[in-house]
C-alpha cells in the first residue's frame, strides 16, 4: 500500500515538472511582454535604461533556463510570486479563489454525475422504447449546444425574468467577507453550476447508457434473469456495481473538462472563479498567477483520476487482489 | 404421469428475415422425468433454453406454446417454476460474493445457513460464500452454479450443457449431482453433446438437427449398431463416437 502511494506521489511530481517546464517554455515564447503588461499604459513613461532595471529586478535578462531554475526553487520553498494584477501575493490570490471554483464544479459535478448516472440507466434498461429516445434525443442536443449560450439563456430566463437566481459574481455585492454565509456562496453558484452540470450530464447519461446495455447482454445478467430477477430488482442486484466501474472512471476523468468548462462558465456569470483567474492571467500578462493555476489545475485533475483509482479498487474485488499482491 | 413441461411446437426465427433457427419443437416432461436434448453444435440446443425461458435475443421470435402446468409460462416462472443450469461459469457476477450469488435464490427464511448447507452438500468449504467468482477454480465454479438446481423451489431444471471442460471426478459429481434433483422429484431437461452423461442420467433422449427434433426415443436404444434407432441422423451421431464404430 505504502509502495503504491510513493509510486504514485512519484508520478504527480514528475508530471508537475513537465507540466511546469511545458508552460514555462510556452509562456516564454507568448508575444505578451510582462514588463509591459506590468506597466500598462504607462510604458511610454519608461526609458529604455528603467526597462532594464525592472528586467534585472525580476530576473528577465537572465538565460531562460535560470529563469526556470530560480522559478521552480521559489515555488519548492513556498513562494509562488506576486501577482501583477491584484498586487497580492499568487498564493492568496489561489486561496480567495479557489474556494468559489471548487463549490462550483463540486456542485455541478455532483448534479451531472446523479442526473447522467439516473438518465443513463432508465435509458439503457429501457432500451428502444420512447422513453430511451427522448432520453438520447436531448443527450444529443445538450451536446451540440455551446455552453457560454446556455448560461446566457439561463442567465436571462432565471436572473432577468424570473428574478430567482443572481446575475452573478460569487457573493452579494457590497457585504463584507465576514458577512458572507455558505448559503449566499451556494445561491450565486447554482446558475453557473446549472450550466455546467446540464452540459456534463449528456456525456455521463451516453456513458452509462452504453455501459450498462454491454452489461445487460452478459452471461451473469442473462442467468440473473432466468433466475427469475427483472427491471429494478436485477438493476439493483446485478446492473449499477458492474456498470459504475466504468462510469467511475469517466466521471472522475472529466475533472479537466468540468475545469475547462468552468472558465466559461466563471466568464458568463462574472463569477470570480479560477477559471476567470486564469483568463485575466492569460489575457494582462500574469505569468505567476497564470503558471500557478496551471500548476493547481494539474493536481487537481491528477487527484480526480487518483479518486477514480482508488473507487475502482474499493469496488473490484479482481483489482483489489492484484493491488494487494503488488 | 403429471406433465409439469409441455413444448408444443414451438419455433423460433429471426424477427428481420423469418428464417427458421427452431422449427416446431415439442416434447414435455413428468416429475422425476430427465430428458436429454443432443445434438451437433450450433443446433439451437442452448436458444431452445432461453426459449423456454422466454430469454430470447431482440432479434428472435417465437410461436407455440411452452406450458408449465398447463399454463403458458411467463416471467414470473423464471426461477419460481423452471430454473437454469448454465453453460459457461461466466454467469456468476464477476463482482458479487458467491454466497449472496447463492441467497438470492434459496426462498427459505434462514438463507445463509441454506447456502452453507448446499456447498457442504457439494464438498466446497464454507468459506467459498465469502469468496468472488474469480478466485474459484473451474470446477468449484461450476458446483456453484449447480446449487441453483439444488437450493431453487424450482421443478423444472434446465441444464445447460454442466458437464463439457469438466474433469473425469468433477463430471462424475456433477451427474449424481444431478440424479440427486432428479430423485428430490424435479424434470430436467438436460441439454448435452455429451453422449455419455446423457446416458448415464436420461430416461429419454432427443435428437435435434438444424433446428428440428428428428427423433425422440427410450434411451436403451442407444446401444450396439443402433439398429434400434429410427433416424439416420440419430443413428450416425451415435455411430460417430469415438467408442462405438467411428474408429472401425
Amino acid at each position: 500500500m505504502a509502495v503504491a502511494i510513493i509510486k504514485k506521489l512519484l508520478r504527480l511530481v514528475i508530471l508537475l515538472f513537465a507540466v511546469s517546464l511545458l508552460t514555462f517554455l510556452l509562456v516564454s515564447m507568448s508575444p505578451v511582454d510582462p514588463i509591459r503588461a506590468y506597466i500598462g499604459t504607462d510604458m511610454l513613461l519608461v526609458s529604455p535604461e528603467q526597462r532594464e532595471q525592472i528586467e534585472a529586478y525580476w530576473g528577465l535578462d537572465q538565460p531562460l533556463f535560470t529563469q526556470y531554475v530560480q522559478w521552480i526553487s521559489s515555488i519548492l520553498s513556498g513562494d509562488f510570486g506576486t501577482s501583477l494584477i491584484h498586487r497580492v501575493p499568487v498564493t492568496e490570490v489561489i486561496a480567495d479563489r479557489f474556494f468559489s471554483s471548487i463549490l462550483l464544479i463540486a456542485l455541478a459535478w455532483l448534479m451531472s454525475g446523479m442526473l447522467g448516472v439516473m438518465l443513463g440507466s432508465v435509458a439503457a434498461m429501457k432500451k428502444g422504447s420512447w422513453i430511451d429516445r427522448v432520453i438520447r434525443g436531448y443527450c444529443y442536443l445538450l451536446l451540440s449546444t455551446p455552453g457560454f449560450w446556455l448560461g446566457l439563456l439561463l442567465l436571462m430566463v432565471f436572473s432577468v425574468w424570473l428574478g430567482i437566481f443572481p446575475t452573478g459574481l460569487s457573493a452579494p455585492i457590497g457585504m463584507t467577507t465576514g458577512d458572507i454565509t455558505l448559503f449566499d456562496r451556494l445561491y450565486h453558484a447554482i446558475l453557473p453550476a446549472l450550466t455546467l452540470s446540464i452540459i456534463g450530464v449528456a456525456n455521463v447519461c451516453l456513458h452509462t447508457r452504453e455501459k450498462l446495455i454491454d452489461v445487460l447482454k452478459t452471461p451473469y445478467i442473462l442467468q440473473a434473469r432466468a433466475n427469475g430477477y427483472e427491471g429494478i430488482y436485477l438493476f439493483r442486484r446485478h446492473g449499477l456495481r458492474n456498470m459504475m466501474l466504468p462510469a467511475i472512471s469517466v466521471h472522475f476523468a472529466s475533472f479537466g473538462e468540468l475545469f475547462g468548462g468552468a472558465i466559461i462558465a466563471e466568464q458568463v456569470f462574472s463569477y470570480p472563479g479560477l477559471g476567470q483567474a486564469v483568463v485575466d492571467a492569460g489575457l494582462q500578462g500574469d505569468i505567476p498567477l497564470f503558471l500557478a493555476i496551471v500548476l493547481i489545475s494539474a493536481v487537481f485533475v491528477f487527484v480526480g483520476n487518483w479518486i477514480a483509482d482508488i473507487l475502482y479498487l474499493v469496488l473490484d474485488p479482481r483489482l483489489r487482489k492484484r493491488g494487494n499482491k503488488s | 404421469m403429471n406433465t409439469i413441461l409441455t413444448v408444443n411446437l414451438l419455433s423460433v426465427y429471426h424477427q428481420q428475415s423469418e428464417h427458421y433457427l427452431l422449427k416446431d419443437i415439442s416434447f414435455s416432461l413428468s416429475k422425476g422425468q430427465v430428458l436429454a436434448l443432443v445434438g451437433s453444435s450450433g443446433s439451437g440446443k442452448s436458444l431452445l433454453a432461453q426459449a423456454i425461458l422466454q430469454l430470447l435475443p431482440d432479434n428472435l421470435r417465437y410461436k407455440g406454446e411452452v406450458l408449465y402446468k398447463g399454463l403458458h409460462v411467463n416471467q414470473h416462472d423464471r426461477g419460481k417454476n423452471i430454473v437454469l443450469i448454465p453453460q459457461s461459469v461466466e454467469a456468476l457476477d464477476p463482482l458479487m460474493k458467491v454466497g449472496k450469488q447463492i441467497e438470492g435464490l434459496i426462498q427459505t427464511e434462514d438463507s445463509h445457513q441454506a447456502v452453507l448447507d448446499l456447498l457442504m452438500r457439494l464438498g466446497l468449504e464454507a468459506e467459498t460464500a465469502a469468496r468472488y467468482p474469480f478466485q474459484l477454480s473451474g470446477g468449484q465454479a461450476r458446483r456453484v452454479l449447480a446449487t441453483i438446481a439444488l437450493g431453487s423451489p424450482a421443478s423444472v431444471v434446465i441444464a445447460d450443457e454442466p458437464t463439457p471442460g469438466l474433469d473425469k471426478e468433477a463430471k462424475h459429481e456433477m451427474i449424481a449431482l444431478l440424479k440427486e434433483v432428479q430423485q428430490a422429484g424435479k424434470a430436467i431437461l438436460l441439454i448435452t453433446h455429451d453422449f455419455d452423461a446423457a446416458l448415464q442420467l436420461a430416461d429419454r433422449v432427443a435428437v435435434l438437427s438444424q433446428g428440428k427434433i428428428v427423433e425422440v426415443t427410450d434411451v436403451k436404444h442407444f446401444s450396439g449398431e443402433g439398429q434400434n434407432l429410427a433416424h439416420p441422423f440419430t443413428k450416425a451421431l451415435w455411430q460417430s463416437l469415438p467408442q462405438n464404430f467411428f474408429f472401425k
